[in-house]
């Protein structure tokens, strides 16, 4: 086994070679991921001048003029007209209290399931929270309105209990609440099950030993299941501080109405109502994209950097 | 001999296929791509639903269209043909003809793909065209430089209808009329927010309901703004100003009088929450009496349900005015439906062009919707005549139970609409008069069935409509009850393209608050910081670049209206 101290050197092309020979077989099996790749991400990247140009259909993206300002034309556009301000915040403001409240919820169902003792409960359990990851979001929304409209349920109770009735849906404050509610609902059994899966994987020896050493059922969560997990954490939150910024476009159009509107629009819708629902606002609609982009890849490096400061074993790369 | 008989009779079959194959070399084979959206509630992509009677109109359209042309039709049809059209443009791969929505193909000019100043075509092929579209409606497809660079099909002014539930009028002892004034309404709405109309024993009811396929406020209160004199992003020019109605004293008035039916609990509380199905469930379930739609869709709303849960309810359509009467109406998008543009790759724009003048004629708008023409490329409507299938299908239709249970509805209903054309072309006018001639031909008498009573009620008042919309069209184009923006057909300036999506959130925001009463739409701070709000947005700057537009456009020197002063 390679030890620490010991320093890995470029490999020749030779060495290379013998092992591409050798292990022909998974490069086959790699072969098509990495054609896809290449046609769908990385072939399309030039595509991303259009940001820093005037896109001319009749041009294309190769023949399209520079924009004044060094070609900043458009992200300039979209940081002056106060749009950045209102989309970015929503955008900001329901991601992180996303990845605050959503990211533990797996976790902690993970940890909750893994001490349950009575099989069929617990797969009863980890069933019943699966299903809503396979319900569409339209249907959830529906859910919610028969629970929240004025004549809805919860509306019900209160009229019952001697309350007035209240409009949860068109709250503005109560929107993002609503909105991460609604999404750690249907994802959170989902997303434990990798969680589960590592679990599983945890030497039952570790707990023996702290059974040994006298170890509450809490202490040996706390010392034992969970540093297990901990590589596996640290590599998640770096995926989806990848994916921070990107709110999805369909739940924002099928939760938004016209009393949450202002908090509710964010930058996919934005890109989304400049991109497509307009007739030449590509280069404007892709610099806001591309800022967007960016500005994950930054939140990427730092949480990376985090995660290797906080655990050796953290991060991705 | 008999080898001379042969030889002869060979020399003569050689001239033969040589004249034909000469006549059929004189023919130009054309194909003619047109963009369409292919709905697969209408019909299957490949067409091969279409009635025989429907695919044998194309006969037409091949062979005497255009002499001297054979043309076929390739159709490129996709689920949203407006988001397709960019992509098609970015491949260059655009289809001959391309049907853009409202005023946009002005976004699309610009792009080089089209051709400019068709009017010399459609001197020589479109002479349907220039006969049966309003001049307006051409000056408005005109740039300055280009020509003509789009050819309109025009719609009726705005038909949205505002619609009652006249039963319930009639039950809280209020008078059933046509027109309203505001404050008539208003006392109707209160009554019926708490005077228990359905006699449920709960006050679950109320006036304004949220427009029937719900979503947007703007078309809600439609009526409302009508009466207080305008309609929402739309700007007038008075008295040599250009005052935007978004911001004027009119609509501050309006969503004042809105503030007090909503605190009344007059107005459905949810009128700014629910989208399409929520609104029709609601409508369907007669928990409001009044609410805007379609002017169809008082049928709908009766066979979503409504009779089942209240088989007493009868609807009509109103008009509300201001108290003095003088103001009402409803907002008019403009007249230009959809535009046609010529892709300049285009081989033979003349057979392009030829298709879209056989649409300006009654019998092309009967194809654009259903495809009607018998054997002989006629129309059969009066009697004596023969009858084709689709005509046939016409008389014996149950009108009052449109596709309804009858195994002639069911075939009517398997034909309507299955068109390619449907809704491309649009004439509303010559459509609508065809249309009427048969519906007022072949309408059956009612019966006493409160459904058949209520639909026929509506056919009738339709016909009415259009009948007034189509005498003002052509007579009196300038006074409607409808509400146009000076502005309209105005290019597209940089600085609404900068601003716009931000103001609309803004209105929304703001209406949303000063109607239910978060903020106090009769404190002039609170107004004033309305104002202001816009004007840090980009409102002022872009009313301005409108504005300069327009003069530069009319040679006028009109003001703007200063949001702050």
């Amino acid at each position: 086994m390679l030890q620490k101290s010991q320093k890995v050197g470029p490999r020749s092309w030779a060495t290379t070679k013998k092992l591409m020979k050798r292990y022909w077989i998974f490069y086959l099996f790699f072969l098509p991921v990495a054609v896809y790749y290449i046609v769908f991400s990385y072939i399309p990247m030039p595509g991303i001048q259009i940001a820093f140009k005037d896109y001319s259909f009749k041009k294309g993206i190769w023949g399209s003029p520079w924009t004044s300002n060094y070609g900043l034309k458009h992200f300039i556009r979209f940081l002056s007209n106060g749009e950045m301000k209102r989309v970015f915040g929503n955008t900001l403001t329901l991601t992180i209290l996303g990845q605050i409240l959503g990211f533990p919820c797996p976790i902690i169902l993970a940890l909750m399931l893994n001490e349950m003792k009575a099989e069929k409960y617990k797969k009863f359990i980890q069933t019943i929270s699966y299903l809503p990851h396979f319900v569409s979001f339209v249907v959830i929304y529906a859910i919610m309105y028969n629970f929240f409209s004025l004549d809805g349920f919860v509306n019900g109770i209160r009229v019952a209990l001697g309350m007035e009735r209240y409009m949860y849906l068109g709250e503005k404050h109560l929107y993002k609440w609503f909105y991460i509610g609604s999404g750690i609902w249907s994802g959170v059994g989902w997303s434990s099950i990798i969680y589960l899966a590592q679990l599983s994987r945890t030497s039952p020896e570790l707990y023996e030993a702290a059974d040994i050493d006298g170890a509450t059922r809490m202490q040996k969560m706390w010392h034992v299941t969970l540093p297990c997990l901990r590589p596996l954490i640290s590599y998640q939150l770096v995926m989806s501080m990848g994916g921070i910024l990107s709110v999805g476009l369909t739940k924002t159009m099928v939760m938004m109405n016209d009393m949450v509107r202002s908090v509710a629009e964010t930058t996919s819708y934005y890109v989304y109502q400049q991109g497509l629902l307009k007739m030449n606002q590509y280069s404007y609609s892709a610099a806001v994209g591309l800022f967007e982009g960016v500005l994950s890849l930054i939140l990427v490096i730092i949480t990376n950097k985090l995660a290797k400061k906080l655990d050796e074993d953290g991060g991705i790369w | 001999m008999k080898k001379l008989v042969s030889l002869l009779l060979a020399l003569c079959m050689v001239f033969s296929m040589a004249a034909v194959a000469s006549a059929e070399g004189d023919l130009k084979k054309v194909t003619i791509s047109i963009l369409g959206n292919y709905d697969e509630r209408n019909h299957a992509e490949d067409r091969s639903d279409c009635p025989q009677y429907m695919l044998d109109d194309y006969e037409y359209i091949r062979h005497e269209l255009l002499p001297g042309y054979e043309i076929e039709i390739e159709w490129r049809l996709y689920d949203d043909r407006q988001q397709q059209l960019p992509l098609l443009m970015a491949a260059n791969d655009v289809p001959d003809i391309v049907i853009a929505d409202g005023t946009t193909y002005m976004e699309y000019i610009d792009t080089g793909y089209f051709l400019e100043d068709l009017t010399p075509l459609l001197e020589e092929y479109g002479q349907n065209i220039l006969q049966n579209v309003e001049q307006r409606s051409l000056d408005l497809c005109t740039l300055e430089g280009s020509g003509l660079v789009a050819i309109p099909s025009e719609n009726f002014y705005y038909k949205f209808r505002t619609i009652i539930r006249t039963d319930w009028v009639e039950k809280l002892g209020f008078e059933v009329k046509k027109v309203y004034t505001l404050s008539e309404i208003k006392e109707i709405w209160t009554a019926m927010a708490t005077q228990d109309p359905d006699g449920n024993g709960v006050n679950d009811t109320y006036g304004l309901g949220t427009r029937y396929n719900g979503g947007d406020w703007t078309q809600s209160f439609m009526p409302i703004l009508g009466a207080f004199g305008g309609m929402i992003d739309q700007i007038y020019i008075q008295d040599g100003v250009a005052v935007p109605f978004n911001f004027s004293d009119n609509f501050r008035a309006a969503l004042s009088w809105l503030n007090e039916i909503y605190e009344a609990g007059a107005m459905d509380p949810e009128i700014f929450v629910l989208n399409y199905d929520q609104a029709k469930i609601k409508a369907a379930k007669g928990l409001a009496g009044t609410f805007s739609g379609w002017w169809n869709v008082m049928g709908n709303i009766l066979d979503a349900g409504l009779l089942e849960l209240q088989p007493e309810a009868r609807l009509d359509f109103i008009y509300i005015t201001s108290d003095d009467g003088k103001t009402e109406g409803n907002k008019d998008n403009g007249t230009i439906w959809k535009t046609a543009m010529i892709s300049n790759e285009c081989e033979y724009p003349e057979a392009a062009i030829a298709i879209i003048n056989y649409m300006h004629t009654y019998e092309g708008q009967e194809h654009h919707n259903a495809a009607i023409l018998d054997e002989n490329g006629q129309f059969t409507y009066e009697e004596g005549e023969e009858q084709n299938e689709y005509t046939r299908l016409y008389e014996t239709i149950n009108w009052d139970k449109f596709a309804g249970s009858t195994d002639e509805d069911v075939k009517y209903a398997a034909g309507w609409r299955k068109s390619p054309f449907d809704n491309l072309f649009n004439n509303m006018v010559l459509r609508q008069a065809s249309q009427n001639r048969m519906q007022v031909k072949y309408m059956p008498e009612g019966g006493d069935d409160p459904a058949v009573y209520t639909t026929k009620e509506w056919q009738t008042e339709y016909r009415n409509y259009l009948n007034y919309i189509g005498d003002m069209m052509h007579d009196n184009p300038d006074n409607m009850g409808v509400y146009t923006s000076d502005f309209y057909g105005l290019p597209v300036t940089q600085e609404a393209l900068d601003y716009q999506a931000g103001l609309d959130t803004l209105t929304t925001d703001w209406v949303v608050e000063l109607v239910t009463g978060k903020k106090d739409v009769n404190d002039d701070a609170v107004w004033a910081a309305y104002l202001q709000e816009a004007v840090d947005k980009g409102a002022q700057q872009v009313l301005d670049s409108y504005l300069a537009e327009y003069n530069e456009l009319n040679g006028t020197s009109h003001t703007a209206f200063q949001l702050v002063k």
